[in-house]
């Protein structure tokens, strides 16, 4: 497993986790906690299975 | 955000309705209202947040007495506010009302979209999510508690404000499930270490086993080439001593073969009448003890059957057969006599029915069949013990036969006899040993062969070393994503500071009569220095200043991070700025400094005034970018005889009054200039 390739994923992650939770809460509706926690889990473990540690 | 519109009906002041439309446009987004002390410029700061919040500024009084008093008069008890506001290029409308004398309030929200109202669910989570109510003190804003602010009260309320409209509360809320999942997930891998735990154990357990079984094996192996080599000699033995030509020798010795083969197999047969009994036992043992406890009960149940005192002397068929005939057993003639058929009828209750007899039978039936599986049992138990004494005794009669053989041969006077047959013995003896330590070894290999299929099914069961091992990067993962979004909002706070520390610093440098600058430490306590670094002791409007211009710094920093797009947080909280006597300490050049730089600082600036605080500078400053502009006129009953100044204020040259007397109402009037 290459460092830099995990690194470059976390910064991807942050990202993609900080767009879920913005868009989850707008000014007329609001995502659950359950389901961001859920969309945050299928971001790791696909950032995971980028560098090949997830199946 | 941006107000578009206040609307007020019967609210404190202003009887009826009271309709302020806020300027909004990029340029000219400087709303002032005039008024002196008292007519409802605070009114109208807390009508706004009274609307969004349901309460009112913590230093608005009696807040619980909205509704004007002209119109409590009249027996109007409720009062309204409605606010209309754009927010991401949505339009919405919020109402507020207020029941005084139930002390109720109740809000309602609507999207207008193409002039439809289209009903919002949740008004205040709305509201709370586009500005929260912590944030509410930075935008909607009394001048006069400006001292309050800054070095030691409210720091991490700055803090906060500051972390908001950064938009951090979405880095924190994202840290926050983050946390949530770390501990899930942390659960998940606790759990596949205690079995993995109990999978080392079985893998060492089968490890063992295979130690243990590989040990028996050669054990085994070693006793049976040991046996066949000892049988082999008996065998040698025997023929060597039947190949000596002495009467009847041979004969015995081919005797003793035969019985000696026999005596071998009794062990095993009385080895399977063992197992016969147990698996008797477990099978037929309990109708011993079942039919012991039942035979009793079932006999007195049979001879109560058998005397009709169970279930009953005479069943329902026989009651009803009687009354279907209307003769009674005893001969009367139960259609003439209404008494005797009364009496058959109600026999009826006490008659057994077809179930219950039933039921009884089932019993005696139960209770007979478990007296044949007990009498099974038993006779099958005397057959094997039979069986058993017949093997003991054929053993016994082998024995005695051998002994009798071994005692012929012996009185044999030939002394090679007699060393073939004491080596005999020995062989016999040794292969007799053999035997049983090939038994002990066939025992322990079995065991250990049980043992080993145990460990490999507990193995298979909890071991799953790649699952606990994704856990753990899962878990390195979640740790390394929360260190560095901690990492990216601490450089993002530290830039904000040191935006918000530059900001103040141009206005300090433009505005301030001395070279002093301002610091604002990582707790957010924000001080005057000098340019030796030393604190200054600031004066009353020295420190509004300083205020005034953090906050509306603030603010600026919100207002370009709407402007532009962020990498990780994007825009931030940010609103209009409402602010009520912003210039009370604050002496004429600063008043024109802060009427000149809050514009710029705002997306949308009101600001309400008192003739006190309006003035040349100010309204040099503010000018420009006014949009709208009102006065707000008391009008009063009280007699214009009775010697009351009249109020004025001069704007753009131009002299408007501010209060007037002898008219039908007391209330406040809203006129646009």
């Amino acid at each position: 497993m290459n460092d830099k390739d995990i690194e470059a994923t976390i910064d991807l992650a942050i990202r993609e986790i900080l767009t879920v939770i913005r868009s989850s809460s707008t000014a007329t509706s609001e995502v659950s906690g359950e389901q961001n926690m859920t969309s945050i889990e299928t971001i790791i473990n696909r950032k995971l299975s980028d560098v090949g540690i997830e199946e | 955000m941006k107000l578009i519109q206040l609307r007020m009906n019967d609210f404190r002041q202003f009887l009826g309705e009271a309709v302020i439309d806020f300027a909004s446009d990029n340029n000219d987004m400087v709303t002032i209202i005039h008024g002196e002390n008292g007519v409802g410029k605070t009114t109208i700061l807390n009508a706004i947040h009274w609307c969004f919040y349901g309460v009112t500024l913590s230093d608005f009084e009696k807040s619980e007495l909205l509704v004007n008093e002209e119109a409590l008069k009249k027996e109007i008890n409720t009062t309204a506010v409605e606010v209309q506001f754009l927010h991401n290029e949505a339009h919405f409308r919020i109402i507020r009302r207020y029941d005084q004398n139930a002390g109720e309030s109740t809000v309602t929200g609507f999207r207008i979209e193409k002039g439809n109202n289209i009903p919002v669910n949740g008004m205040d989570a709305v509201i709370q999510r586009i500005i929260p109510v912590h944030m509410s003190p930075y935008f909607f804003f009394h001048g006069e508690g400006l001292n309050s602010l800054g070095s030691g009260v409210g720091r991490n309320s700055f803090r906060e404000a500051i972390r908001a409209i950064l938009g951090f509360n979405h880095a924190d809320r994202a840290l926050e499930l983050l946390g949530s999942l770390k501990i899930k997930w942390q659960k998940a891998a606790a759990k596949l270490e205690r079995l993995d735990a109990q999978g080392r154990a079985a893998l060492e357990a089968e490890a063992s086993a295979t130690e243990n079984i590989v040990a028996a094996r050669d054990n085994y192996q070693e006793s049976e080439n040991q046996l066949d080599l000892v049988e082999t000699r008996l065998q040698e033995l025997n023929e060597e001593i039947a190949s000596i030509n002495i009467s009847n020798v041979d004969k015995l010795v081919e005797r003793r073969q035969k019985l000696e083969k026999r005596e071998r197999v009794i062990p095993k047969g009385l080895a399977s009448i063992d197992n016969q009994e147990i698996g008797l036992i477990s099978k037929y043992g309990w109708s011993i003890y079942g039919y012991s406890t039942l035979k009793d009960s079932a006999k007195v149940l049979e001879n109560f059957r058998t005397e009709r005192k169970l279930p009953s002397e005479y069943n329902d068929r026989f009651v009803n057969s009687l009354l279907k005939e209307g003769v009674c057993i005893c001969g009367t003639d139960l259609t003439v006599s209404p008494e005797a058929r009364s009496k058959v009828e109600a026999m009826l209750a006490g008659a057994s029915t077809s179930d219950q007899e039933d039921a009884l039978t089932s019993a005696i039936g139960i209770a007979e069949n478990i007296e044949d599986v007990s009498g099974l049992y038993t006779t099958r138990v005397t057959q094997l013990s039979a069986a058993r004494q017949e093997i003991i005794e054929e053993q016994g009669s082998i024995s005695r036969k051998l002994e009798e053989i071994k005692n012929r041969l012996s009185q044999v006077d030939h002394v090679r006899i007699a060393k073939l047959e004491a080596d005999r013995e020995d062989a016999k003896g040794l292969a007799g040993r053999l035997r049983d330590h090939k038994h002990l070894c066939k025992i322990a290999l079995d065991n250990a062969s049980k043992a080993r299929e145990v460990a490999k099914r507990k193995k298979k069961a909890v071991v799953n070393e790649e699952e606990l091992g994704i856990y753990q990067s899962r878990l390195d993962y979640i740790d390394r994503i929360v260190e560095s979004m901690k990492n990216l909002i601490q450089v993002e706070e530290l830039s904000a500071r040191n935006e918000i520390e530059e900001i103040i610093n141009e206005r300090l440098a433009k505005y301030s009569r001395k070279d002093y600058y301002s610091e604002i430490s990582e707790d957010f306590s924000f001080e005057l220095k000098k340019q030796d670094g030393t604190p200054v002791a600031k004066s009353k409007g020295e420190r509004a200043l300083l205020n005034i211009s953090f906050i509306s710094a603030l603010i600026q920093l919100a207002k370009s991070r709407c402007d532009s797009s962020h990498d990780y947080f994007v825009q931030g909280t940010v609103a209009p700025f409402v602010i009520d006597a912003p210039f009370g300490e604050l002496d004429n050049k600063y008043r024109g400094a802060v009427a000149e730089f809050l514009p710029e600082s705002t997306e949308q600036l009101i600001v309400l005034l008192s003739s006190s605080h309006w003035g040349k500078v100010v309204e040099d400053g503010l000018r420009d970018s006014t949009g709208k502009e009102y006065i707000l006129v008391s009008e009063s009953q009280i007699d214009p005889s009775a010697g009351k100044t009249l109020d004025e204020i001069v704007i753009g040259g131009i002299a408007h009054q501010c209060s007037r007397y002898g008219l039908p109402e007391t209330k406040t009037v809203v006129e646009l200039i």
